[in-house]
């Protein structure tokens, strides 16, 4: 399927080249990294870009800011015209409303040319830790409009002509609460550039511009071209999700996927008006999670590049949550109405490849995300912080397969750094972090168990830090099932005030049930709260869906749940039919035939069932 | 006749220029294609907290929503469907 003037052995390596250095950007950033976002949890990406901005080689992390980051090039070809753009300049971008989805993710956008002509882009992005908002980290739950949520820069030189301009560096870290951290992750993200730049010249020495730009060009070629056939071989059809995520009332987001021939259109009509919230993502940010659920079901062995998003059209009605317009708020954007995006554009594309023998095998229940936590305050060393309290889409349980379990604990995005770690670097101390009991959506194959945790205040100057609820708010997050599998566990934040948990701890009673730590509890939305001492904060994450009937899976599957302390003794048998007996949880097969018959009639003649 | 799946326990068959959904499990036709399966299904609503423990907390706003096959009783779909629209 190659162009027929490309060796495909040289295709092979070059392509794999390119994309190593997608990696080797990464791993700078990790490295040289200002905050425990970029270097532990890393929320970044790194990306390689053609002169015109089309994508050549997409990092590994976050499909959405893959696609946003070739829409910020375009912004700064189209704001300094190549004229205006020297090698070894190097650019800063994050406003949301041309290219960013929301203002921390800042982009660090670097020409690279080869004999003085512009033969590609690279481009990076992490959240820094602050950006001067209402709310310290960023996401503002308070903010109503753009102009509460941070520096918001459309497009400027830090770097010309391979020197740092220090009055624009300074300028901007001083608009933040934490310069230092802020100019720390800045710097890291030139670091990564300039080691794309250091790699893509050298090929281009090695192997000529002629070859190189006939790779990438191929590569994005070769993409298109497989994935178009792909989709040639599934039925035509039209599918249909939705998401309901509450943010002072029910916010609605619909999605239809029309699948006509080799083509794909995501069509949001129906979804509700954007909010005065900042939950509204740009347009761009709903085309890069489409771009993202595509990449991660049907082209997730291809290279990643501008072919994925050729067959694909996205419908977004302005003014809605899903193509926000000025100055509507969108500082929450990515873990929200972004997240919803990429759940809805999995459910489909999994209904979808559902109508296909040869692609049913790839389905994996989707999952419509988590609730997230940032704090910030002074810490134990009596220095100001802001930072994400773990990453928790690190620990959601996965969807369940086809013809496997979920993935416990694998995470939908970004790495965890361990407890230790955090208590190391924040006045926090944990009661717990662990998979959560009857967390994932019961099926024939269940979904991945998700973590529960708790937190308390330990050694904070203060007496209190403050801290920020976010993430996807209300009971449609987490995972949902497919074709009779069971949805997980909702996400929940849960705020303990004036409980015990002090008291329990010098009586050298370690809570670990939240049920014994008595105070006031209040499930947290999108909000702005105190974490006090004797407080604690309970999360739990997102737990995969099931796929398939819960009473068709395997007792002896059940059984070894069971003895992992995943589902509990009710659990078995109340949704599984599976009656183990104690001691020992011996597997009692002929009582659970005779309970999952009897239980499957009780349904279908509604005898337990509150049938309307 | 040609067939395709269609999701779990459900597949599409094509024969004389028509398109049904029938149940993969029994052969039972449901519908035309295009046309609202669940409709033509059996379908039953339970507490959330059928699905498990930790469902309680959707108590008052949600249901679960299982659809089965009428004739054999296999299993197409099970969600949460929002209690209002019940009512």
């Amino acid at each position: 399927m190659l162009n027929g003037n490309i060796d495909p052995i040289t295709f092979e390596v070059l392509s794999h080249r390119l994309h190593q250095i997608t990696r080797e950007m990464g791993i700078a950033l990790e490295r040289t990294g200002g905050t425990v976002t970029t270097t532990q949890q890393h929320d970044y990406n790194a990306s390689l870009y053609r002169p015109d901005g089309e994508i050549m080689a997409a990092g590994e992390t976050y499909g959405h800011h893959v696609v946003c980051a070739g829409f910020a090039v375009k912004r700064i070809l189209e704001s300094f015209g190549e004229e205006e753009i020297f090698p070894d300049d190097i650019f800063l971008l994050n406003d949301p409303y041309l290219a960013a989805i929301h203002n921390p993710d800042v982009y660090i956008i670097s020409p690279i040319h080869y004999q003085n002509a512009l033969v590609g882009w690279s481009a990076t992005f992490v959240h820094v830790s602050d950006v001067g908002a209402i709310t310290p980290g960023g996401d503002s739950p308070d903010a109503t409009e753009i102009f509460q949520e941070g520096f918001r820069i459309p497009g400027i030189k830090l770097v010309e002509r391979g020197k740092l301009r220090k009055d624009v560096f300074n300028t901007i870290t001083h608009m933040t609460r934490q310069p230092d951290a802020v100019g720390l992750d800045l710097k890291c993200e030139i670091a990564a550039n300039n080691v794309a730049k250091a790699r893509l010249q050298a090929m281009y020495r090695q192997y000529g511009p002629e070859l190189m730009n006939s790779v990438s060009a191929e590569m994005i070629r070769y993409t298109e071209t497989v994935l178009r056939k792909r989709l040639g071989e599934i039925p035509d059809g039209e599918w249909r999700e939705t998401l309901t995520i509450e943010a002072d009332g029910p916010c609605r987001l619909v999605l239809a996927l029309r699948k006509q021939e080799d083509r794909l259109i995501f069509d949001f009509t129906g979804t509700d008006p954007q909010v005065r919230k900042g939950i509204n993502l740009p347009f761009h940010g709903t085309f890069g999670f489409c771009f993202g659920a595509i990449l991660y079901s049907i082209a997730y062995d291809l290279p990643k590049n501008q072919g994925v998003l050729k067959p694909m059209e996205v419908i977004a009605p302005k003014g809605t949550l899903v193509h926000v317009q000025f100055p509507g708020p969108i500082s929450m954007s990515t873990t929200s109405s972004g997240f919803g995006v990429g759940f809805l554009a999995s459910s489909v594309l999994m209904q979808m490849i559902a109508t296909s023998e040869k692609w049913r095998k790839e389905i994996v229940a989707p999952s419509a995300s988590h609730r997230n936590c940032r704090h910030s305050g002074v810490n134990q060393y009596h220095r100001y912080s802001a930072f994400i309290n773990m990453a928790h889409g690190a620990m959601d349980g996965n969807g369940a397969r086809i013809d496997r379990d979920g993935v416990d604990s694998g995470g939908s995005y970004m790495s965890c750094p361990n407890v230790e770690w955090m208590e190391l670097q924040y006045p926090l101390l944990y009661l717990f972090r662990r998979h959560a009991m009857d967390s994932p959506g019961a099926g024939k194959f269940r979904g991945g168990v998700g973590v529960e945790s708790a937190h308390t205040l330990h050694d904070a100057p203060e007496g209190k830090i403050r801290g920020v609820a976010y993430g996807v708010a209300g009971l449609e997050n987490s995972g949902h099932g497919m074709f009779g599998g069971y949805p997980g566990a909702p996400s929940v934040m849960l705020l303990m005030e004036k409980t015990k948990v002090n008291e329990l701890l010098a009586s050298n009673k370690p809570p670990t049930q939240i049920a014994s730590l008595g105070g006031q509890e209040r499930i947290l939305p999108y909000c702005n709260f105190e974490l006090n001492e004797s407080d604690v904060l309970y999360m739990r994450v997102a737990s995969g869906g099931g796929y398939g009937d819960p009473l068709e899976r395997d007792p002896a599957l059940v059984q070894k749940d069971v003895a992992n302390s995943i589902v509990s003794l009710d659990a078995a048998r109340d949704i599984y039919g599976v009656v183990l007996q104690e001691p020992g949880l011996q597997l009692d097969l002929a009582a659970t035939r005779q309970l999952r018959t009897k239980m499957r009639q009780q349904e279908i003649d509604g005898g337990e069932a509150s049938v309307p | 006749m040609v067939k395709h799946p269609f999701r779990e326990n459900l597949e599409v068959e094509s024969a004389a220029d028509r398109q049904w959904l029938r149940c993969a499990n029994c052969g039972r036709r449901l519908c035309a294609l295009g046309q609202d399966w669940k409709a033509a299904a059996l379908r039953k609503v339970f507490s959330p907290a059928k699905a498990g423990p930790l469902m309680k907390i959707l108590e008052g706003r949600y249901l679960l929503e299982k659809i089965y096959c009428p004739s054999c009783g296999v299993l197409f779909n099970a969600e949460m469907i929002e209690e209002k629209h019940e009512a």
